[in-house]
């Protein structure tokens, strides 16, 4: 535990993550402003006493709009990433363990959904069925099911066949125990590195489809789409599309860093 | 029996390997001295952590790490190589002193034909190709191997662990080092192999007139090949001198329970007469005394206050408090 | 046969055949028609070299590995094809300690939990504290303090996780154990340490063991009766003492030479040339004549079967007389 928290790259990811998430834990308890509430005569000022990180081109207070922005980040990243943790743990230690068939389908299966690039399986979806949450996070979660699936498989597959695992079977330990107790606490690194980096990647994602219009739909307030607002104001009104920029990567970047100062550790071990 | 007086190839003189744990000294090993002349086989034999694989690697210049500090002398053929620089070393290593290693495979390149490695290790110390290639199939020959020209084109898994192991020989005597240092040669290999490898380092040993220091634990091997034996425990020598003298009458309390613990057809039906408890860990050594302290059946005070001086000659020392007294009336020391 | 005459084997194998695939894809007949009967209460002492196949005839006998033809029975049940709520009753039964218990215990459980889990897959009925005090009970039996239980494996030594693998193997109290090189791995003074708790263990709880080893010493001294296995073959079993003294097998003899056990001075030294064959291509009859010194055409071509040969003896070469 020590080597963890001693780690400059994980510390400042957990800074910066921390940083954005005791912002939104702060929004959620009272927000500056009404993130909704449209003021247009004081559309576009620039960050003052009033308004601490300036307002956008409907006048709303672009502060609250992150602090409730990061609520949705972080809904989606999390959820979306968990699901895909636990899908993609079955279907990678049915595939690994199993071995034979059920094996090959796997495999079939992560190679077929990784070959689509992610946004256009989302794309897909939404168009089946319809932009809005669910959607998002299903998207989400499909995308993120593969490297799951690869690393549980790769896993399995290495202890499968390990003493370990041969001393677990002869004391009668069913197959289900021994994924559970033995193999997954063995992977359980490799499998932390990865969430953290697709909560990371969900979060951006998530803006991406936000900006393309197809995420979550106004008004609930989506980095995506404040990006996509303030494009047509790049030049006159700078901090506008600045600020929702950092503020998306802050937390992405915490985690991403998260996810490689446990990789180096890993490496070192 | 008077000994011919030989100067030795490979003299280490008070050698120590001192590490720095958690703020205090700790001596990997410490006053470790030994001797090896041409033609003949020395033993170093302890069990795991007693330190021998790090004098055979402070020999060849890889020990120590940055984080430890070597004392002492080592001696090859009158000069003292402790201090040399990492460029000496390289013209030192697989030139003048050679080593193999327990696992062949680990040391081989997989993507390499081992005829090929076998060459680089002449081609590295400045011989030419026709000659590298010439000498690699006289060595791959007079170490065993049926037909080298077909075996020096063959990859390090396609061949078995005897196999490799020759290959390994092979490589090790490119240069007709002054000293080889066999550090657990046959512990990964199957018995009727081993036993093959031993005669043919014997073989080497005396045809090509080489003095060559044999690391292992095993004590049966040990009477099969080696003139000398040396005894390491936790960092020290604590018995030497002639094999069959040290087998026949071991006088360290050590030696004697390592060679009281070894099963035998003769001695079934009775337990074994085991040593209890382990050999300390590098960080739970004490500077002074003996470290076989807590686990000897002969344990007195003295023991843990000082480190024993030697008793006896070349032919067989011994170094225990037990032997104070003779040492104290006979006057002499070696 | 005269061996396990007064009661029935606790072990027996009938003609086992085990084989599996190698890397480039070949068949290896790593166990080969072996017939072998396990008696209750000894320890039966296997030992051969690498490609001999006794560790994979012990995990066949295990059944944790498939028996590719012939049978396995344990105490009259068959092994072979067992499943389910079946083998779970076997497993209860029969047990393994494995050689290196670097590789066999889970570096990132507690041993105490390691040690319990056996409990918990056979008695889940027993409360926390009961299972409790039956590991701290293990952990004595086996030397061990009870403050280990809470250290990880990476903190004990060779010979500590040694003992902790016994206490795996042990604490279900099995009637038949399979110790797969359990010394090989571990120091000279450690082993005659573990050598003496299995023998301990043993006599406490009357159990069978299969002992295998590559080390002839071990086998000699451990063993009530020898087996040799030869590239999947078994090819000499008798009592241990007159096994060791009077080998009947030319690999046998070589063996016993080199390990310095050579007590019938009469005899030749027998001195095993080459390299052990590859279990791919297996040499045709006799599995030995390309590496045995009295090697004649016969052997070349047709293998000798498993024959009595003397006092609860058995060997399979051609120029040993049966009797």
């Amino acid at each position: 535990m020590k080597k963890y928290f001693s780690n400059p790259k994980i510390i400042t990811g957990i800074v910066l993550t921390g940083l954005a998430f005791l912002l939104m834990l702060l929004g959620m308890v009272y927000l500056p402003y009404d993130p909704d509430a449209a003021d247009i005569p004081h559309k576009l000022q620039r960050m003052s006493m009033q308004h601490l990180l300036g307002t956008d081109n409907l006048g709303r207070d672009i502060l609250s709009r992150i602090m409730t922005g990061y609520r949705i980040s972080f809904l989606i990243g999390l959820t979306s990433a968990a699901a895909g943790l636990a899908v993609g743990c079955i279907i990678g230690a049915a595939g690994g363990y199993l071995g034979g068939a059920v094996d090959v389908a796997v495999v079939k299966l992560i190679d077929i959904q990784m070959a689509f690039p992610g946004i256009l399986l989302a794309l897909m979806l939404i168009a089946v069925a319809g932009p809005g949450l669910h959607t998002t996070i299903t998207a989400l979660c499909i995308m993120s099911v593969p490297r799951f699936a690869r690393i549980t498989r790769s896993g399995c597959i290495k202890y499968r066949d390990s003493f370990l695992v041969l001393s677990a079977r002869s004391r009668g330990a069913s197959s289900l125990r021994i994924i559970m107790r033995h193999i997954l606490p063995n992977i359980a690194q490799d499998l932390c590195v990865t969430f953290s980096l697709s909560f990371a990647y969900a979060v951006m994602n998530e803006s991406g489809l936000s900006y393309l219009g197809l995420g979550v739909q106004p008004p609930e307030p989506s980095f995506g789409r404040m990006l996509s607002d303030a494009q047509n104001y790049i030049l006159t009104s700078p901090w506008f599309i600045i600020v929702p920029a950092v503020a998306l990567a802050v937390p992405v970047s915490g985690l991403m860093l998260i996810g490689d100062g446990m990789t180096g550790l890993k490496d070192k071990d | 029996m008077a000994a011919e007086y030989e100067t030795p190839v490979l003299e280490i003189q008070n050698l120590s390997l001192c590490f720095k744990i958690a703020g205090r000294r700790a001596y990997a090993i410490q006053n470790v001295s030994l001797s090896i002349s041409r033609g003949k086989t020395v033993a170093l034999v302890g069990e795991s952590g007693c330190g021998k694989t790090m004098t055979a690697l402070t020999c060849m210049g890889l020990e120590p790490p940055s984080s430890a500090v070597a004392c002492g002398t080592i001696l090859l053929n009158g000069k003292n190589i402790l201090s040399c620089t990492e460029k000496e070393w390289q013209e030192i290593r697989g030139k003048k002193i050679s080593m193999i290693f327990q696992e062949p495979m680990s040391a081989l390149n997989p993507l390499v034909k081992v005829g090929q490695q076998v060459m680089e290790s002449g081609i590295v110390h400045g011989m030419d190709k026709k000659m590298a290639e010439h000498r690699a199939l006289d060595l791959l020959d007079k170490t065993g191997l049926p037909s080298p020209k077909r075996l020096a084109d063959c990859y390090p898994h396609q061949l078995s662990g005897g196999q490799r192991q020759r290959i390994m020989i092979a490589s090790a005597l490119m240069n007709s080092p002054d000293v080889l240092i066999a550090d657990e040669p046959t512990t990964s290999l199957d018995v009727t192999i081993q036993t093959q490898i031993i005669d043919l380092l014997k073989d080497l040993n005396r045809t090509m007139h080489m003095a060559v220091l044999f690391i292992t634990h095993d004590l049966g091997i040990v009477k099969r090949i080696c003139d000398d034996i040396y005894i390491m425990y936790a960092g020290r020598i604590v018995e030497s001198g002639d094999t069959g003298l040290v087998n026949s009458h071991p006088e360290h309390l050590y030696t004697r329970a390592l060679i009281d613990s070894i099963p035998a057809a003769d001695k079934r039906g009775h337990p074994l007469k085991a040593i209890e408890g382990t050999v300390p860990m590098l960080g739970n050594r004490a500077d002074d005394g003996c470290e076989f302290y807590p686990r000897c059946p002969c344990r007195r005070d003295i023991c843990t206050l000082s480190f024993p001086e030697q008793y006896g000659f070349k032919d067989h020392a011994v170094w225990c408090h037990l032997y104070d007294d003779q040492n104290r009336h006979s006057g002499e020391h070696d | 046969m005269n061996i396990c005459e007064s009661s029935r084997p606790l072990v027996e194998c009938i003609d086992v055949c085990g084989t599996y695939k190698n890397r480039e894809g070949s068949i290896i007949h790593a166990v080969n028609s072996v017939n072998l009967r396990i008696c209750r209460t000894e320890t039966f002492g296997l030992v051969g070299e690498s490609g001999s196949g006794k560790s994979t005839l012990g995990y066949m006998i295990l059944n944790l590995k498939k028996t590719d033809s012939g049978s396995i029975l344990f105490d009259g049940r068959p092994v072979t094809g067992c499943t389910g709520k079946q083998e779970k009753e076997l497993r209860r039964c029969m047990q393994i300690i494995f050689q290196d218990p670097y590789l066999s215990l889970d570096p990132k459980m507690h041993i105490g939990s390691q040690i319990q889990e056996s409990l918990d897959i056979f008695h889940p009925e027993m409360s926390r504290e009961q299972k409790k005090e039956t590991v701290d009970h293990m952990l004595n039996s086996v030397g061990l303090d009870i403050r280990l239980r809470h250290s990880l494996p990476s903190e004990l030594s060779g010979g500590q996780r040694q003992r902790v693998a016994i206490a795996q193997a042990l604490i279900i109290h099995p009637s038949f154990v399979v110790c797969d090189e359990p010394v090989s791995s571990l120091d000279v003074s450690i082993q005659a340490q573990i050598l003496n708790l299995l023998q301990k263990l043993k006599e406490e709880d009357g159990l069978t063991y299969l002992f295998i080893s590559h080390n002839l010493n071990v086998i000699a001294y451990t063993a009530d009766r020898i087996g040799v296995m030869y590239l999947g073959t078994i090819v000499e079993t008798g009592p241990s003492e007159d096994v060791s003294s009077h080998p009947l097998h030319p690999y046998t003899q070589g063996l016993f030479d080199l390990s310095g056990m050579v007590s019938d001075k009469n005899r030749k030294h027998v001195v095993i040339q080459g390299e052990i064959p590859d279990p791919a291509f297996p040499p045709s009859g006799c599995p030995f004549h390309t590496r045995c010194p009295f090697c004649t055409d016969r052997c070349i071509n047709e293998k000798p079967e498993l024959q009595t040969a003397g006092d609860g003896r058995m060997c399979a070469c051609h120029f040993v007389p049966k009797s």
